[in-house]
C-alpha cells in the first residue's frame, strides 16, 4: 500500500540527525606512529589548518576519538597495540590509512618486522597514497571520508 | 687557520705511528692487524679473548668515546665490532673481534664504558652476540620471547600471529610496598606509551613512581623498528638511498649525506665542487628545519600550543626551499652517491638569500616567546642537569653534549665534505640542564645561517654529479664508518663490502638519538613527573632513527 503525503520525507532519526553531524565533528586520536606523523602535524599546524577547520580536535585518548589515522609504518611489535587502540574507541569509528607504509608495508614491505598494510590488522576506510603523502591530499582523504559517512556508506 | 690544519696533520701523523708501534709492541702477536686505513682512521684486528686488554689500553691512551658497537656475521665467523673516537687525538680506531659463529661470546664493555649498555643489547638481538658480564642483556627492539637475530645471514622470519599473540604482556601497573629505615614506600609503576602524545612516536616509558617522584625509568623501544639495516643487504647501493630518508625523517638530507658519503668513501669517488657546496647549504638548511621542529614539539609538550605554530610556520619556509629543489615536502632523496639528482633550480639561491634575511627577524620574536617567559624559564632551568662526565661516558653527542658545556662537533674535529672551510662557531652552554639544551638548538639555527651564506657566497659554477660513477655500483672489499654532525648528534653509517655484490654486505646505522635517549633515564630519575616529559623532549628523539 502506498500513502502518498505531501512535503513529508521518511527517513531513519539516524540517518536524517547523525549521519549528517557526525562527518563535522570527527575526532581523531593523537597518533603517529612515523614519518606521515610529521605531514599529519604539519597538516594540523600553520599554513594548511585543515583539522580545525572540518571540525577535528586530536584526542589523546580513544576512549574519546572516533577517527584513527594511521601515519606511518605499523611493525610487528607495535600490530598488538594499534589493533587494542582501535577496540577501545567507540562505535562509530573510522580509519585512514595515510601513506604507502599503512596501505602496504611501502618500501619496507620486505622486512622481517613490519606489517604490509593496517588493513591486515583493523578495518581500514580511505587510504591516502604517498610517502609521505602530502597535507592537500590528507585533506581530500577527509573530505572523501566525510562523504562516505554522509551518504551512509560505511555500514558496520 | 690553513697554519693549524697543517701543524695538527703532521702531529697526526706522528701520533697515529706511534699507537700502532706502542700496540704493537705491548700486544705482539694477539694483534692479527693493525692498519691506517685513513687520515684519522685506524683498524686494529683481534680475537675475542683480547678484547678487554686492548680496549682498556686504548681508554688509557685518551680513547673515551665508545661511538659504536655493533657486529657482522661472515658466515664462517662472527666479527663484533667497536668503534672508538678519540677527542684529544682526533682519530677513530676499529677494532674487529673475531668470534667463532657457534658460539659468539665476547667481554661486556659496559665496566669502561657506559654507551655500551645499549649497544651491546642491540648487538645482542640482532645478532646473538653474548656480550659475558652484561647486567641487563635482554632483547631491545624485538619482543621478549623472539627467537632468531634478524642480522645473522641464515634468519627465518615469524608469523604475525606469533605477535599478536602475545598481546596482553605489558600493561599491568602493579603496586609494591617497600620497607625502608624510615618507614614504607609505596611504588607504582606507569606506563607511558607506546601511544601517548608526548612520546613524539611510538617510545614506551615504564616509570616507576614514589608518589610524584620518579624512582626509574626503563625506556622500551623497537616498536618503530623497521628492520631498515636488514633490509639494506637485499638493496643495490642506488636503491637503499631512498630509505635513509625514512630513518630520521624530521632531517633526511643529513641521513643521505651520512650515507653517500660513506659509499664514496668506499668507491674512493670524488664529488665535484659544486654539489660539495650545495650539500653543505641543503644540510644546514635540514638542520634549521631539524631545530624548528624541535622547538615546536617542545612548546606543544610544555603546552605551548602557540610555539607549535609559529615553529611550523618557520619550518614551512624551509620545505618550501627544499621542494623546490627535490619535489619532495618531507622525504627528499635528493643526494646521490657522486653528487646530487640535479642542480638547483634557477633562483633558488636568491630564495635561499632571502630565507636568510627573514628568519632572524622571525627568531628574534622567539626570543621573546621564550627567555622573557617567566613559566617557560621556570619549567626548564635546572631541571635535568646532565654532567658532561657522565655525558661524555653515556656517549651523548651533539646539542645534548654541548649543552653540557663540551664544545665538540664532528663538523670540527673529523671534518667531513667541505667543512673545513668555514667558519662557525661550535655553540655550548654550560648548565646542563634542559634550558641549556633548549639554549643550544635555538643558537646553532644563526651559526647554520652563517655556513649558509658563506657557502653561498662561494658557490662555484660547474656540474653537480661526478661522471665516475658507474651504473651498477660494486665497490671494491672494504669495511668504512663515515660519521657526520647530524641536527642530533654524531650520526654515522658502517658499511661493509665484501668487493663482489651490488648491495651492502652488512650495513650499521649508529644513530645519535639511540644514545642520546639511553642517558635519558640518568638524568630524568630523582626529579618529578611533569619534568620527566620536558627532559624527554629534550632529548629530540626520532624513533624511526632509534629503532631503524
Amino acid at each position: 500500500m502506498e500513502v502518498k503525503l505531501p512535503n513529508v520525507i521518511l527517513t531513519k532519526l539516524d540517518r536524517l540527525v547523525f549521519d549528517r553531524a557526525r562527518p563535522y565533528t570527527m575526532w581523531p586520536l593523537t597518533f603517529g606512529l612515523a614519518c606521515c606523523a610529521i605531514e599529519m602535524m604539519a597538516t594540523g599546524c600553520s599554513r594548511y589548518d585543515a583539522f580545525e577547520r572540518f571540525g577535528m580536535l586530536f584526542r589523546a585518548t580513544p576512549r574519546q576519538a572516533d577517527l584513527m589515522i594511521v601515519a606511518g609504518t605499523i611493525t610487528k611489535k607495535m600490530a598488538p597495540n594499534v589493533r587494542r587502540l582501535y577496540e577501545q574507541m567507540p562505535e562509530p569509528k573510522y580509519v585512514i590509512a595515510m601513506g604507502e607504509c599503512a596501505i602496504c608495508g611501502g618500501p619496507f614491505y620486505d622486512s622481517y618486522s613490519v606489517v604490509n598494510g593496517a588493513d591486515q590488522i583493523i578495518p581500514v576506510d580511505v587510504y591516502v597514497p604517498g610517502c609521505p603523502p602530502r597535507p592537500e591530499t590528507l585533506i581530500d582523504a577527509i573530505v572523501k571520508l566525510q562523504k562516505k559517512i554522509r551518504e551512509g556508506k560505511i555500514k558496520r | 687557520m690553513a697554519e693549524e690544519k697543517s701543524q695538527s696533520e703532521a702531529g697526526e701523523e706522528q701520533v697515529r705511528h706511534e699507537l700502532i708501534d706502542t700496540l704493537t709492541s705491548k700486544f705482539g702477536d694477539r694483534l692479527l692487524e693493525a692498519r691506517v686505513q685513513r687520515e684519522r682512521r685506524l683498524q686494529v684486528r683481534i680475537r675475542g679473548e683480547d678484547l678487554l686488554p686492548v680496549v682498556e689500553f686504548l681508554k688509557g691512551s685518551g680513547f673515551d668515546h665508545l661511538s659504536c658497537i655493533s657486529g657482522v656475521d661472515y658466515e664462517d665467523r662472527m666479527e663484533a665490532v667497536y668503534h672508538l673516537w678519540s677527542y684529544s687525538r682526533g682519530e677513530l680506531v676499529q677494532i674487529n673481534a673475531e668470534l667463532p659463529r657457534d658460539k659468539p661470546e665476547i667481554d661486556s664493555l659496559v665496566p669502561l664504558y657506559r654507551a655500551a649498555d645499549w649497544h651491546e643489547r642491540e648487538a645482542y638481538d640482532m645478532l646473538g652476540i653474548v656480550f659475558r658480564g652484561h647486567p641487563n642483556l635482554k632483547r631491545m627492539l624485538l619482543p621478549e620471547g623472539f627467537e632468531g637475530h634478524p642480522l645473522r645471514k641464515d634468519f627465518k622470519t615469524k608469523p604475525m600471529s606469533w605477535y599478536l599473540e602475545g598481546e596482553a604482556e605489558m600493561w599491568e601497573t602493579p603496586v609494591e610496598i617497600e620497607q625502608d629505615g624510615e618507614g614504607e614506600i609505596e611504588t607504582m609503576v606507569l606506563n607511558i606509551g607506546p601511544q601517548h602524545p608526548s612520546t613524539h612516536g611510538v617510545a614506551r616509558l615504564v616509570t616507576t613512581l614514589s608518589g610524584e617522584t620518579v624512582v626509574k625509568i626503563e625506556p622500551i623501544i623497537g616498536y618503530l623498528h623497521r628492520g631498515v639495516e636488514k633490509i639494506a643487504e637485499n638493496r643495490t647501493y642506488q636503491q637503499f638511498l631512498p630509505l635513509t630518508d625514512r630513518t630520521d625523517y624530521i632531517s633526511s638530507i643529513t641521513n643521505n649525506l651520512a650515507y653517500v658519503l660513506a659509499v664514496e668513501e668506499l668507491m674512493g669517488v670524488r664529488v665535484p665542487e659544486r654539489a660539495e657546496y650545495l650539500r653543505v647549504i641543503l644540510s644546514e638548511l635540514q638542520r634549521i628545519a631539524n631545530h624548528l621542529m624541535f622547538i615546536a614539539a617542545f612548546g606543544a609538550d610544555l603546552g605551548a600550543w602557540t610555539v607549535m605554530m609559529y615553529g611550523f610556520r618557520e619550518r614551512e619556509m624551509v620545505l618550501d626551499l627544499m621542494e623546490q629543489v627535490s619535489g619532495q615536502r618531507l622525504l627528499y632523496n635528493f643526494l646521490r652517491i657522486g653528487g646530487l639528482k640535479e642542480d638547483v633550480p634557477e633562483g633558488w639561491t636568491e630564495a635561499v638569500r632571502n630565507f636568510l634575511r627573514v628568519l632572524p627577524e622571525r627568531l628574534s620574536d622567539y626570543e621573546t616567546y621564550f627567555f622573557n617567559n617567566e613559566i617557560f624559564i621556570k619549567r626548564c632551568e635546572g631541571v635535568g642537569v646532565l654532567e658532561p662526565e657522565l655525558a661524555i661516558e653515556l656517549g651523548v653527542t651533539g646539542p645534548m653534549l654541548r649543552a653540557s658545556g663540551v664544545a665538540r662537533d664532528v663538523r670540527r674535529d673529523d671534518p667531513y665534505s667541505i667543512y673545513d672551510r668555514f667558519d662557525f662557531e661550535v655553540v655550548t652552554e654550560e648548565a646542563g640542564d634542559t634550558l641549556a639544551r633548549f639554549k643550544v638548538r635555538f643558537r646553532e639555527i644563526f651559526e647554520s645561517l652563517r655556513i649558509i651564506e658563506q657557502a653561498l657566497d662561494d658557490l662555484p659554477e660547474g656540474e653537480v654529479r661526478s661522471p665516475d660513477v658507474p651504473k651498477v655500483i660494486r665497490p671494491p672489499k672494504g669495511e668504512v664508518y663515515s660519521r657526520i654532525e647530524a641536527p642530533k648528534g654524531e650520526l654515522a653509517y658502517y658499511i661493509v663490502s665484501d668487493g663482489k655484490s651490488t648491495s651492502p654486505y652488512r650495513l650499521k646505522i649508529r644513530s645519535p638519538a639511540f644514545c642520546n635517549l639511553s642517558a635519558f633515564p640518568h638524568y630524568a630519575t630523582g626529579e618529578i613527573i611533569p619534568d620527566m616529559i620536558v627532559n624527554f623532549a629534550s632529548v629530540d628523539i626520532v624513533m624511526g632513527e632509534i629503532d631503524r
